[in-house]
C-alpha cells in the first residue's frame, strides 16, 4: 500500500506519522464528547461540538496531498455554516430578539502597533500574492482598520466592496484566458493570480475590519 | 461490478461523474414524489391533540412562516438528490452535511415555539458531531486507496486501502447513522417531528431514511 501511493521522496518517518495524526483527531473528538457529558449547558455543548470539528479538520489535513488540501476548503465551510446555524438557533432561543450589547477592546498593542504590523503584513503579502498573499496582506489591513487609536475615517474606505468586485472581473478574465487562448498562460496567471486573488481576498478581510471597526466607533451599539 | 445494477446515464459534470443507476432512479423518483407532495398539498391549519390535558390545539400558518418552510424543503431535497446520483464519497459527504442544515432550519423556523428552536439546537449538535467520523472516513478512504471516485473504488480488488480502508468504513458508518438520524440517534427527530405542525415532517423523515438506502449502496461498492 505505502509503495504505491507515497513517492520514494517522502521520508518514512514521515509516512509512519498518519497513524498517530489519526490517533490524534479521533482523541480531540473523543475528549470533547467527554466534556460535553460532564458539562451540559448549552453554550459549552456548543463550543465543545465545534472542537470536535476540528478533530474532522485534523483527519482530513493528516492526508496531506492536494487532494486533501481541496478537501479541507469546503469541510471548513460546511463546519462553520452548520455551527453559524446552531449557534443562531441557541442566540434566538435565549437571547430573544434583542442583541447583547459589549465593550470596546482597550489593550496597548492596538494604540502603538497598528501602522508598522499594518505595512509589514501588506508588504509581505504583496511579497507572497495568490490566494495566501491577500490574505496576509487582508489581514494587515483589517488589524489596523479593528484599531481603536488610529480610527480612521470609515468614510474613506467605503470604495473597498466595489475594488473586491474588480477583482472578482478580473480573476474570471485571467481563468477564462487559461482556456481560450492557452499560449497567453502568463498574462492569465498575473491576471488571475495577482490582480484577481490578491486584490479579492485583500478587500474582502479589510471589509471585516471595516465592519468590526464601526462597531467600535458607535460604542458596540448595532 | 456496480452493485446497484444496470449504469442509466452518466451526467457529464467535471469529475465527480454523477450516475443514475436502476436502484438510484427508483431512490431519486421516490424524493421527487416527497417533494412534490408539500407543493401540491395545500393545508394551512394543522391541529394537535395534547392527551395528558384533553384539549385539541389548532394552529394558523403565516404565508411567510410556509414560504421559508417550503424553500428549505427544496433545499432539503435537492441536497438528499445530490446525495444519491453523486458518484465521489467526499461529495455524498459534503450533501448530506447540507441535508443537515436544510434539516435543521426546517425544525428552527418553526414560529412563536420555543422548544422547535431547543429541537433544532439538538439536531443541529448531532450532525456537527457526526461530521467528524464522516469527514473522517472519508478521509480514511482517500488516504487507502488514493481516489474517492466510486467508480474507481468499485474496480478494485477486496481488500485494498489496508487497515485505513476498513477503519474509514466503520468511521463513515457511525459519521452517516449519526447525520441522516438512523437507529440510536433517532431521538433526536423524534422531538422536533411534532414541532413541525404537518408536512414537512415528511420531508426531514424520507430524505434522511432515502439517503441512508443510497448510502448501503456506496458500502457495498468500496471494496
Amino acid at each position: 500500500m505505502t509503495e504505491i501511493l507515497v513517492p520514494k521522496l517522502v521520508p518514512l518517518i514521515t509516512v509512519h506519522l498518519y497513524k498517530i495524526a489519526v490517533a490524534a483527531g479521533v482523541a480531540t473528538g473523543l475528549i470533547a464528547l467527554a466534556d460535553i457529558l460532564a458539562d451540559r449547558r448549552p453554550l459549552n455543548r456548543l463550543t465543545m461540538t465545534d472542537a470536535v470539528e476540528i478533530g474532522a479538520l485534523a483527519l482530513l489535513a493528516s492526508v496531506g496531498t492536494d487532494l486533501a488540501e481541496c478537501l479541507i476548503l469546503p469541510g471548513l465551510v460546511v463546519g462553520l455554516a452548520e455551527l453559524m446555524a446552531t449557534s443562531e438557533a441557541i442566540i434566538a432561543r435565549y437571547a430573544g430578539p434583542k442583541r447583547p450589547t459589549f465593550e470596546p477592546l482597550d489593550m496597548e498593542v492596538l494604540r502603538t502597533a497598528p501602522k508598522a504590523v499594518m505595512i509589514g503584513l501588506v508588504v509581505y503579502g504583496a511579497i507572497l500574492t495568490g490566494f495566501t498573499g491577500g490574505a496576509v496582506a487582508g489581514t494587515g489591513a483589517a488589524f489596523y482598520l479593528m484599531c481603536r487609536y488610529v480610527r480612521p475615517r470609515y468614510e474613506d474606505w467605503k470604495g473597498m466592496e466595489s475594488i473586491s468586485g474588480i477583482g472578482w472581473a478580473l480573476w474570471v478574465v485571467g481563468f477564462s484566458t487559461f482556456f481560450l487562448s492557452p499560449r497567453d498562460w502568463l498574462l492569465a496567471l498575473i491576471l488571475s493570480g495577482t490582480g484577481g486573488i490578491l486584490v479579492k481576498v485583500g478587500p474582502k478581510l479589510t471589509l471585516l475590519g471595516y465592519a468590526i471597526g464601526y462597531d467600535v466607533q458607535v460604542k458596540g451599539e448595532r | 461490478m456496480y452493485p446497484s445494477g444496470q449504469i442509466l446515464y452518466y451526467i457529464p459534470l467535471g469529475d465527480i461523474v454523477p450516475y443514475i443507476s436502476t436502484i438510484n432512479a427508483v431512490i431519486l423518483a421516490l424524493l421527487l414524489a416527497v417533494l412534490a407532495l408539500p407543493i401540491f398539498s395545500n393545508t394551512d391549519i394543522y391541529v394537535e391533540v395534547d392527551h395528558k390535558i384533553p384539549r385539541i390545539k389548532a394552529k394558523i400558518v403565516m404565508p411567510r412562516e410556509d414560504k421559508i418552510k417550503a424553500a428549505l424543503a427544496l433545499g432539503s431535497t435537492m441536497a438528499a438528490a445530490g446525495v444519491v446520483t453523486t458518484g465521489d464519497v467526499f461529495n455524498f459527504t459534503l450533501f448530506l452535511s447540507l441535508l443537515g442544515i436544510c434539516n435543521m432550519g426546517l425544525i428552527g423556523t418553526t414560529v412563536g415555539d420555543e422548544f422547535a428552536l431547543e429541537c433544532a439546537f439538538n439536531y443541529g449538535l448531532m450532525c456537527l458531531i457526526a461530521g467528524l467520523p464522516l469527514f473522517g472516513g472519508a478521509a480514511l478512504i482517500l488516504a487507502g486507496t488514493g481516489t474517492l471516485s466510486l467508480h474507481q473504488l468499485m474496480h478494485m480488488p477486496p481488500g485494498a486501502g489496508g487497515w485505513a480502508m476498513e477503519y474509514g468504513k466503520i468511521l463513515l458508518t457511525a459519521g452517516v447513522v449519526g447525520e441522516a438520524g438512523v437507529g440510536p440517534f433517532y431521538a433526536v427527530k423524534v422531538d422536533s417531528f411534532r414541532r413541525i405542525w404537518g408536512r414537512y415532517a415528511f420531508v426531514i423523515h424520507l430524505t434522511t431514511l432515502l439517503t441512508f438506502s443510497r448510502y448501503l449502496e456506496i458500502l457495498a461498492s468500496l471494496p
